[in-house]
């Protein structure tokens, strides 16, 4: 199967011309940075730009850092599992961008504050301690975050250049990358960024407009929705669909995100910061909430019409992404977009969209590792050392910071196991930080009575996302409730492990309110029956072997003791060996349930355990 | 006391000035107290905000009913493709003039030394 992949990718129209378009945008870009060097001299201009931003220029650098390649990359795989669906993504976002725009909703009163990161709001409001946890939490999140950008950008451009991704030709690519983007960052710092932000936005907006068009002509409008419809059915179009993979659930999870996308997300919230004045930042937010829904919307496009392609006009690539036969494993899907332009944009013009693809990239790696290396210089070593640090000092941290954290982005590509969507293992990183964040900003802004104590025990609880984590719940999975403990295997024939019987208990007579209560906690976590037929469909099995490995599949069909799976991929079980079971939990009801979860701990804290002596006034 | 200089006794020496008066201490009369609290349109352009959204939502739930999910996304990839298509060449225009406005004043801020 590799080699079939290595024969897919092979098959591009990139050529010379498109890799001399590259090298020419990438010499580009890092020859800006050492030009604005000079000015990069304080730490307010290395991480503010000055506080001198205007609002075009502003929009420019909050969609080129919004609009990066892991978010091309994931909204295409969105698009490419879920069809037109996923479109609701990009839309909400879009109205939630217009709705802070239009309110100045967190961001205006953030920005009057005069802070450089929502840390430093910390302190402000709720004093130095809540600050170094609110950085370590920001730092966390952030760095889990962001820490497979570098792989599947490096995917992309192995995917579409025809690079063999079975040898080394991946980790190259990483290395190449984020050496580029590291020397720009380092030098230039915030100037830099807003300036190669700007020539990005003007690349890559001519770039995926462009190749939306072509992707819409290769595989014609008409054939694009029938073969959604053919497919996928009614859940390729309707996202709250009864077989949709997304939901109500996932819809209200959406929304939050939103939210957090434009007002908590510090990426987003340091192009804010660095506004010449609020009412430009308004500005900013409105018109950017058409480049937050695009940034989604053409990606997903694109995603749906690789599948098209795929499924109509690629039968090489149909056997790749989606094989006929259960034991063989199904190729990563991130590569079908790329491939798919790969295949059908002419020479010439697949350089410039690969330049704007890597563009994508960029603005976004260096937003990041300014906005990460900033926080953790500002928020944590710097009031660890009581602000006795200078600039020169503080800059040269936040610079060997920068390429720590690239560093660990090379190694977390390399090593990270999940399965999840890449979408979706952002959100749950993510959320360790903003489920916390979300309550600290919006209490802390919006409420009087919010206290330190509360601020502390929502960051600390915001820890719980990182159970919406796929190796995390299996790590865990006897810990969540409704899963069933290990239990020895009998004997395995033909994909069916046998093991003791489940049996039915005897109900017991509750009494109202604590079965009440009791329904009401355990609402969240899913209920088998394995004792019924197919009671475990869907569930997840965990079988350990006697030498202590372990693999997880997911159950086809089950009796009361047998359980089916369509492959066993990492060994045959036995008799000896044992098997339990769990529901995984979906990213986004973990999401919600830890934003409930915090938000209720911040006000109980604060009710509890007020602040002896008020702070600022919360909305002076 | 008179603003005249006071004669030197020595001839070469130069005449001594009176001594300067401090310009007296005017404090800004307190700014008047607004009519209408912020919070009021804060809270007007809140509902603002939130009507304009229901008005879309509304106008996206009337199109559902006419031509379906299929339908709605049609509208959207077009509607939003041309609105991004307005806000590039905006950004692409506006945003060169900020670029050469935000040099100029770090440059500025360079010289002062700030």
């Amino acid at each position: 199967m590799e080699s079939a992949l290595t024969n897919a990718t092979s098959q591009t129209n990139f050529g010379t011309i498109d890799w001399v378009i590259v090298a020419v945008y990438l010499m580009l870009s890092v020859s800006i940075a050492f030009f604005v060097k000079r000015y990069a001299g304080n730490m307010t201009n290395f991480v503010s730009a000055g506080r001198a931003v205007g609002t075009w220029l502003g929009v420019a650098t909050l969609t080129g850092t919004e609009m990066g390649l892991i978010t091309v990359m994931y909204s295409a795989q969105k698009g490419f599992t879920a069809g037109f669906a996923a479109f609701h993504i990009g839309v909400i976002a879009g109205m939630v961008a217009l709705l802070i725009g239009l309110t100045g909703f967190i961001v205006v009163r953030l920005r009057e504050h005069e802070v450089l990161t929502i840390p430093e709001y910390y302190e402000k409001r709720f004093g130095r301690r809540t600050r170094i946890l609110g950085g370590i939490m920001l730092a966390f999140g952030g760095l889990l975050n962001m820490g497979l950008f570098l792989k599947v950008g490096a995917m992309f451009i192995v995917g579409i250049t025809g690079m063999d991704p079975d040898g080394n030709a991946l980790k190259i690519v990483m290395v190449v990358l984020l050496v580029l983007v590291l020397v720009y960052t380092v030098i230039g710092g915030m100037i830099s960024v807003v300036i190669t932000d700007y020539i990005q936005f003007v690349i890559l907006s001519v770039g995926i407009l462009v190749a939306g068009w072509l992707a819409i002509e290769s595989v014609g409008w008409d054939n694009l929705f029938e073969t959604v419809r053919t497919h996928k059915g009614e859940a390729g179009f309707n996202p709250v669909a009864a077989e949709s993979s997304f939901g109500f659930e996932y819809v209200a999870w959406m929304f939050f995100l939103g939210i957090v996308n434009c007002a908590l997300w510090p990426t987003a919230v340091a192009r804010a910061l660095a506004m010449e004045s609020t009412v430009s930042l308004k500005r900013q937010y409105t018109w950017s909430s058409i480049s937050f829904a695009v940034r989604m919307i053409i990606p997903n496009l694109l995603g749906v019409c690789a599948f098209v392609f795929v499924m109509t006009k690629a039968p090489d690539l149909q056997q790749l992404f989606s094989p006929v036969d259960a034991d063989v494993e199904a190729v990563n899907n991130l590569y079908a977009m790329p491939i798919f332009l790969g295949r059908i944009l002419p020479a010439g013009l697949i350089g410039l969209i690969t330049a704007a693809m890597i563009a994508a990239f960029m603005s976004t790696h260096d937003g990041y590792l300014l906005c990460w290396s900033t926080v953790i210089t500002q928020d944590i070593i710097a009031p660890l050392f009581k602000e006795r640090l200078d600039n020169p000092t503080r800059i040269k941290i936040t610079r060997v910071l920068i390429v720590l954290i690239g560093l660990y982005i090379l190694y977390w590509g390399l090593f990270y196991t999940g399965e999840e969507d890449i979408w979706d293992y952002m959100a749950v990183t993510g959320a360790i930080y903003f489920t916390g964040a979300f309550s600290l900003l919006f209490g802390g802004l919006y409420w009087h009575r919010a206290s330190s104590t509360g601020a502390v025990l929502a960051l600390l609880f915001g820890v719980t996302a990182v159970f919406g984590l796929g190796p995390v719940q299996q790590a865990v999975h006897t810990f969540i409730p409704g899963s069933f403990d290990e239990r020895n295997i009998t004997s395995f024939e033909e994909k069916t492990i046998k093991y003791d019987n489940f049996e039915e208990p005897e109900q017991e007579e509750d009494s109202f309110f604590p079965s009440m209560v009791m329904d009401f906690l355990m609402a969240p976590f899913e209920q088998a029956k394995p004792w019924n037929r197919d009671g475990l469909e869907g569930w997840t099995a965990v079988v350990r072997g006697q030498a202590g490995q372990a693999q997880t599949v997911k159950v086809t069909s089950s009796w009361e003791g047998e359980a089916t799976a369509s492959a066993w991929p990492s060994f045959e079980p036995k008799a000896g060996d044992t098997v339990s079971f769990y529901k995984p939990l979906s990213g986004a009801r973990v999401g919600l349930m830890t934003i409930a979860f915090t938000l209720f701990v911040f006000i109980f804290g604060s009710v509890i355990f007020p602040d002896r002596k008020p702070k600022e006034a919360a909305n002076e | 006391m008179s603003d005249e200089p006071i004669p030197p006794t020595d001839p070469g020496a130069p005449p001594i000035l009176p001594p300067m008066m401090p310009p007296p201490v005017v404090t800004p009369p307190p700014r008047p107290r607004p009519v209408t609290p912020a919070w009021v349109f804060t809270l007007l352009k809140t509902v603002l905000a939130v009507l304009v959204v229901a008005l879309v939502t509304i106008g996206v739930i009337l199109l559902y009913r006419k031509v379906g999910w299929e339908g709605i996304w049609k509208v959207t990839l077009i509607g939003t493709c041309g609105l991004f298509v307005i806000l590039s060449v905006l950004v692409t225009v506006g945003g060169a003039l900020d670029v050469r406005k935000l040099l100029r004043r770090l440059r500025e801020r360079e010289a002062s030394g700030d």
